[in-house]
């Protein structure tokens, strides 16, 4: 009876780079049709619930930190950034702002957030949000997903492993570009396995992308302090180094390792069905006035 | 935040969903109770659908399609009749409507919505057409009285009775563009109110508000009020508006339309109070009587 | 009174500006010469001159206007 395990290397690692691909395809499709895309009710009045979708703990920091400088909480001044004098944490509605806020009573290097602790009440209400709505993986989710990549890592390892025993028993020694392969698809696995991301929380940021495709090119039509809001908002779906330098000059000097977020596809919202046939508008431009 | 006026009618006030305005609206999506999307932006976008349905999550949508001309003697295209089917499928909005229009005739295509001649065979016409769009999309639309700078040719009814034959030969509803019937009725010499209180009352349950500006043209110069969406609704429209409240047995929905030239949100979010408070002036009235 | 035919005339005249011309020149000869039938061209001829030019206007600056989104 033919066994696999009787292949000789070269044979043997093309069988094991198919099958590989094979458990990797298995694995992506079982954890994908597994999880729910109908997209969830999402308490958008807090914008910092789509940057820590979006980014995480970090990010929400730098969106947070951006934001309250376009409004005239905080200033820069150098590397540093610190609370302005005449303000107050009053006037900040969103517990996490009023923090950094604080924080900043004493100029800091823009990135000492990232570090301090007392954020954590904040991002990790976030987190505890989204996890419930499904965007980020819950406890039933992170176990469904480790279960399923534990039998995929069985699967490739076991075969691995068992090829291992058959070639030393026979006294072969190159097998060196099977745990080379055997630890790639293990990585594999790993990556396929646990996006960070739900599918839902991949579609809900997708969509939002989408939605405000149009704020994103009109980025440039921002004006410092008058749009905050927007500014607002467009870095925390598409991210702080989406803001113009015109509008937010300190960017890169605050943030050097910031890097853009990856945008969706869809350009304008509108899709390609803009102009074609009858309705003034199209593209989102509504219909332009319903009748001639 | 719904308005429960007299009677227990449940009211509710929105905007009609641009892209300028996407920021504005999901940070005051507390005060804004329905949105609208024109449907046919996302006809061939599956990216785009998907989106529309994360909203939908979020608020209610209607879906307002403007270019399947089903005023017309002629059947629409099927091909967009079908792709309105997959959107109002993917999305499942709350209600989905179109215009009383033509929008184009074999291959010339007009560019906008243009006003047929209101004739019986029209109305023939249209319900057939309605009847295409309820079978195809599964649901009939709810339909859309157009502003028209052009009296309609070789018509041989006026714009109420042809609306309200229409409606009965179509089972339709109706959603009353308000500015649309104030502005044919300054371009065409009929009182606004007249038009209202001969138009069905028990079939309207949406309404826009928009506004426009008059344009001059010909010599000697005659002037138009032309609906183009740019402009704030003016006081007019409101009072039609609660007009309506006080004679309309359904809950309303009203959709403020801006197409462009866009004030700050506030101003749009004052608009909508502005209506809001039109609805509870006209329950009241209608409490009393 | 309205017919499929009616309504591709009423298209062309507000779409194609020679044509709305030769129409505002000569309306029953026009309609007419289109096929349309004897009642038709006589409701033409009393077409509100007026609103046809606006009209045909706002509808070209629509078109611009969506070729020039594309």
């Amino acid at each position: 009876m033919f066994s696999p395990f009787d292949l000789r290397g070269p044979e043997f690692l093309l069988f094991y780079l198919l099958f590989g691909a094979c458990v990797l395809a298995a694995l992506f499709l079982f954890r994908y049709t597994g999880e729910a895309t109908d997209p969830p009710q999402l308490n958008l009045s807090d914008p910092y619930l789509i940057a820590f979708l979006r980014g995480g703990r970090n990010e929400t920091l730098r969106v947070a930190t951006v934001s309250l400088i376009d409004r005239g909480f905080l200033q820069v001044a150098g590397n540093k950034v610190s609370a302005v004098q005449n303000q107050s944490a009053d006037a900040l509605r969103i517990p996490l702002e009023q923090r950094l806020f604080k924080y900043f009573s004493f100029p800091a290097e823009a990135a000492s957030v990232f570090k301090a602790g007392e954020f954590y009440i904040d991002t990790d209400g976030y987190e505890s949000q989204l996890a419930r709505l499904d965007l980020l993986p819950g406890t039933q989710a992170k176990i469904a997903r480790r279960t399923k990549l534990a039998v995929a890592l069985l699967a490739l390892w076991g075969v691995a492993i068992i090829k291992l025993l058959v070639a030393i028993a026979r006294g072969r020694s190159n097998i060196g570009f099977l745990i080379i392969l055997a630890i790639a698809f293990g990585v594999a696995a790993s990556r396929l396995a646990r996006p960070r991301l739900t599918r839902r929380g991949a579609s809900m940021l997708s969509s939002l992308r989408t939605l405000f495709s149009g704020l994103k090119d009109r980025a440039s039509l921002l004006r410092p302090r008058e749009s905050a809001n927007e500014v607002l908002l467009l870095a925390a779906v598409f991210g702080v180094t989406a803001i113009p330098a015109t509008v937010f000059p300190h960017a890169r000097a605050l943030y050097p390792r910031a890097s853009p977020s990856s945008t969706s596809s869809c350009g304008s919202s509108c899709g390609s069905s803009c102009g074609s046939g009858c309705g003034g508008g199209g593209c989102g431009g509504g219909c332009g006035g319903c009748g001639s | 935040m719904a308005g429960v006026g007299a009677n227990n009618m449940t009211d509710r006030v929105g905007l009609g969903w641009r892209p300028e305005l996407a920021a504005g609206i999901f940070a005051h999506l507390d005060k804004i109770e329905v949105i609208e999307v024109i449907a046919d932006d996302y006809f061939d976008s599956a990216s785009g659908a998907r989106a529309i349905k994360t909203l939908a999550a979020q608020r209610p949508v209607a879906l307002h399609g403007i270019s399947l001309g089903l005023a017309s003697t002629s059947p629409p295209q099927r091909k967009r009749l079908e792709k309105m089917a997959r959107l109002v499928e993917k999305v499942r909005p709350e209600s989905w409507s179109e215009h009383l229009a033509f929008v184009r005739a074999g291959d010339i295509e007009i560019g906008h919505l243009a006003a047929p001649p209101r004739s019986s065979s029209t109305i023939d016409g249209t319900a057939a057409n309605l009847d295409r769009a309820r079978a195809t999309v599964g649901s009939l639309p709810l339909v859309e009285n157009i502003a028209t700078l052009i009296d309609p040719p070789a018509s041989d009814l006026d714009e109420p009775a042809w609306l309200t034959k229409t409606l009965n030969a179509s089972g339709s509803k109706l959603l009353l563009d308000l500015h649309n019937l104030y502005a044919n009725s300054v371009n065409f010499g009929v009182r606004p109110g007249e038009f209202l209180a001969r138009l069905p009352a028990h079939k309207i349950y949406q309404v826009h508000i928009s506004g426009g500006k008059w344009i001059h043209d010909g010599d000697p110069p005659h002037q138009r009020l032309l609906d183009d969406h740019l402009h704030d609704p003016p006081d007019p429209v409101y009072d039609l508006l609660a007009d309506l409240a006080e004679r309309c047995p359904n809950p309303l929905t009203v959709i403020l339309e801006r197409d462009g030239s866009y004030p700050p949100m506030e101003h749009l979010l004052a608009q909508l109070n502005r209506a809001r408070l039109a609805l509870a002036k006209g329950r009241s009235a209608k409490a009393a009587a | 009174m309205n017919t499929p035919e009616m309504e591709r005339f009423l298209a062309k005249i507000y779409v194609d500006a020679d044509a709305r011309a030769r129409f505002l020149a000569a309306p029953y000869v026009e309609a007419a010469r289109a096929g349309l039938q004897e009642e038709q061209c006589r409701a033409l001829e009393k077409i509100d001159r007026v609103g046809l030019e606006m009209a045909a206007r706002s509808f070209g600056r629509k078109r611009e206007r969506k070729r020039t989104r594309k």
